[in-house]
């Protein structure tokens, strides 16, 4: 066998090894940076993401954060929040955002943009997918969830 | 134009009316509709095309903000809009998403006719399909029927200024055009009663309410001054009348005394020399008696055209039909105008061609006037050649015949000129001969007359030098069995001649002038019969008081008392003659003059002059 070859053939191997030792390490975190900094619970913050509820419990209208298509985690969150792909979950935002149920989204393209939109803005509830806990701010709740 | 003109008028008044209902309720709303829905329809046309673009950003770029924009602006519309998004196409369209959310919107209503809708095509990587802008159609009603209230308030309006002005211009136009067709109609009848109504009034009804009334002053006094005219007129016409009236009794009054003055005298002459003719004579004085009595005859047939003529003036000809034979009246009539010939070079031809027999209806009287008239014209016009007196049937049926009767003579002619006169009264064509021939003149005017009467008409044709065809035909009806057994036993009775039965019965004469007396008398010895005579009424009533008499004859004209009078003592009372049948003996003998004797109670009237067989004929018809 050539080389080059083989050479290339272990790289490979470390990717995949390094991949599926990555996503072995990944976690889900939830980012919730509730009003008033009240402490919310998974159900309510997925039920949030998933555009079942509108409004936090004190009304003020939530603002859910996505990755955007061009994120990596865009196909694993619609997967791990929605329990579909990324094209069915887009669907299913505009036809509430259509229908007048939800407030737009906003869509970023990776997690930290995610992470530095949600420290800033009261009322957002987002999603990012890392192997460490994401770094927030005091007001923001981190929920790991499977 | 009055009833009809109102009836019109209103007939307008609610077409109009009814236009502009129909215009304010119906066509504007309609337009209005029309023109929301396509302003609508425009309106969504455009808010779809947004809302493609937008939901294409939105799911291409994932700028879901946008979308709310617009769903805000779709939410604020006061239209109730609703705004779809059908993914798919046909068979597979389906209901993608719908705002507002809670709409209860299906894909069948997009194409019902609850919706006004806008389309337009959406096509994305993960949605392909349409968007459907849509607006309830009762949005756009709604908005019509804001329009109405004031539609039909304006409708009401219009109505309530229709009523208005229909009213005002029939109470101000039409009603005093009416009353003034009226006033004009009773006006033309002559109406001119009743008071007009006046109109204060300056403008044209006014006017014409003014003018009527003037109109109707002036007919009224012009119609009082046409009623006096004519009162007037009737005046003068009353007097005219009168005096027309009393010149016509006069001349009737004249006529009857100049007939009975000229009759009687000839009643004398005649009856005298018919008792002379009885007597011997020597051949001299026998030829100079038929010349008498030729004259004498002549002068009364004369006397007869003219008072005939002179009648005829006023009245027409009353003709009395009989039934006779008419082969043998005209073989009598050519009998008759033979002698006229006599010794004389014209030769007189009879051609009697009619049927025998042939009875017909016809005054027989009248029949031979004009017959002896135009053949004794002939005879005093021709010189030489001949006479022909000519009879035919042109036609024959058991009903009637149509007979053609003509004279033609080889006489002096008529000129052309004269044949167009020729019957005119008192011309002769031979006047230019300074009247070398005797007569009237109006023998063919009366020849006119008569066959006028009858229905016929006379024709001439004639050449100078040569000769002259007189003819005329005439219609005459059969008579029937009857008719014919009457005239056949007055035929027998007529000929049942002399020697009468001896008379038994005793007559009474009354008559004023000697002459009448003398021949009377001389006339009754011959007859046989017993008589008196009497000069005058009073002495008539009282011989025929005292004794018996069977029958009076009486003179008319008398002086002091009349016949009349002498009439009426009989009826009041005859003493010894009760009963005694009263005759009237006059030369007035018209047909009037006859008629009137008998409605007086004569039973019968005598003719002057009397010849002796007319008085042996009346012997006779006493029975």
């Amino acid at each position: 066998m050539p080389k080059y070859l083989l050479i290339t053939l272990v790289g490979l191997a470390l990717a995949w090894a390094s991949g599926v030792s990555r996503a072995a390490d990944e976690q889900v975190y939830i980012l919730v940076n509730a009003p008033s900094s009240a402490e919310v619970s998974e159900d309510s913050a997925k039920a949030l993401l998933r555009g079942q509820r509108r409004n936090w419990d004190s009304g003020q209208a939530a603002t859910v954060v996505l990755p955007s298509r061009n994120s990596i985690n865009y196909d694993k969150t619609a997967e791990m929040i929605f329990q579909t792909s990324g094209t069915i979950m887009q669907r299913t935002w505009f036809r509430l955002v259509f229908g007048g149920r939800v407030n737009a989204p906003k869509y970023f393209d990776s997690d930290e943009q995610i992470v530095s939109w949600i420290n800033e803005y009261e009322g957002a509830v987002g999603v990012v997918i890392s192997d460490t806990e994401p770094n927030v701010s005091g007001s923001v709740q981190v929920i790991p969830t499977s | 134009m009055t009833r009809s003109l109102l009836f019109q008028f209103v007939g307008l008044t609610a077409v109009v009316t009814a236009i502009v209902g129909a215009l304010l309720i119906y066509v504007v709303p309609n337009g209005q509709r029309q023109e929301l829905e396509a302003s609508a329809t425009a309106e969504l046309s455009s808010l779809a095309a947004a809302y493609a673009v937008s939901v294409t950003s939105a799911l291409e770029q994932e700028d879901l903000e946008a979308l709310a924009g617009l769903n805000s602006s779709v939410r604020d519309d006061p239209r109730n809009l609703t705004v779809a998004i059908i993914s798919g196409f046909e068979d597979d369209a389906e209901l993608f998403a719908v705002f507002p959310g809670d709409s209860d919107v299906t894909t069948a209503d997009i194409d019902s006719e609850r919706y006004l809708v806008a389309r337009q095509p959406v096509s994305t990587t993960i949605l392909e399909g349409t968007v459907v802008v849509m607006i309830e159609t009762t949005s756009i009603s709604q908005r019509v029927e804001a329009l109405n209230t004031p539609l039909y308030a304006a409708f009401l309006i219009f109505l309530a200024l229709q009523i208005i002005y229909a009213r005002q211009l029939s109470v101000r136009v039409l009603l005093p055009i009416i009353e003034a067709g009226g006033i004009a109609d009773r006006l033309g009848r002559e109406d001119y009663q009743g008071a007009l109504r006046k109109h204060n009034r300056d403008d044209e009804i006014g006017q014409l309410a003014s003018s009527l009334r003037r109109l109707k002053t002036n007919l009224r006094l012009k119609n009082r001054e046409n009623r006096r005219i004519l009162a007037s007129l009737e005046d003068t016409v009353e007097e005219r009348t009168a005096e027309l009236t009393k010149a016509l009794e006069a001349k009737d009054s004249f006529t009857a005394s100049v007939s009975h003055e000229l009759r009687t005298p000839l009643h004398s002459i005649i009856a005298s020399l018919d008792l002379m003719s009885a007597e011997q004579q020597t051949k001299e004085n026998g030829e100079y008696l038929v010349i008498a009595k030729r004259g004498a005859k002549t002068l009364l047939l004369l006397i007869n055209e003219l008072l005939d003529f002179q009648r005829w003036e006023q009245e027409s000809v009353v003709l009395k039909e009989e039934a006779i034979e008419l082969r043998h009246f005209v073989s009598g009539i050519g009998s008759t105008i033979n002698t006229l010939f006599g010794d004389s070079d014209v030769e007189f031809v009879i051609q009697n061609d009619l049927p025998s027999p042939i009875w017909v209806m016809v005054d027989p009287n009248r029949l031979a006037q004009v017959l002896i008239n135009l053949l004794g014209n002939a005879r005093k016009f021709t010189n030489t050649g001949s006479v022909t007196f000519e009879a035919s049937a042109l036609q024959d049926s058991p009903i009637d015949a149509e007979v053609l009767f003509a004279v033609v003579d080889t006489g002096m002619g008529i000129s052309p000129e004269d044949v167009k006169r020729i019957d005119e009264p008192y011309f002769q064509a031979a006047e230019g001969l300074n009247r070398k021939f005797s007569g009237t003149g109006l023998g063919l005017n009366i020849v006119k007359r008569i066959s006028e009467a009858m229905f016929s008409r006379l024709n001439v044709s004639s050449e100078v030098g040569v000769g002259s065809v007189f003819d005329f035909s005439i219609r005459l009806a059969k008579s029937d069995a009857v008719e014919r057994s009457e005239a056949l036993l007055s035929g027998i009775r007529d000929k049942e001649a002399a020697p009468l039965p001896p008379e038994q019965r005793r007559f009474l004469y009354v008559e004023d002038s000697i002459t009448n007396q003398l021949v009377m008398t001389a006339m009754l010895d011959r007859l046989g019969v017993s008589h008196e005579v009497v000069s005058s009424a009073t002495e008539g009533i009282t011989k025929l008081r005292s004794e018996r008499f069977d029958v009076l004859i009486t003179d008319i004209q008398m002086p002091e008392f009349s016949g009349i009078d002498l009439l009426d003592w009989v009826t009041q009372d005859a003493g010894e003659s009760e009963g005694a049948r009263v005759f009237a003996c006059t030369a007035n003998a018209n047909t009037d003059a006859i008629a009137e004797f008998k409605a007086m109670g004569f039973q019968g009237v005598l003719t002057k002059p009397l010849s002796i067989e007319d008085l042996t004929s009346f012997l006779k018809s006493l029975g």
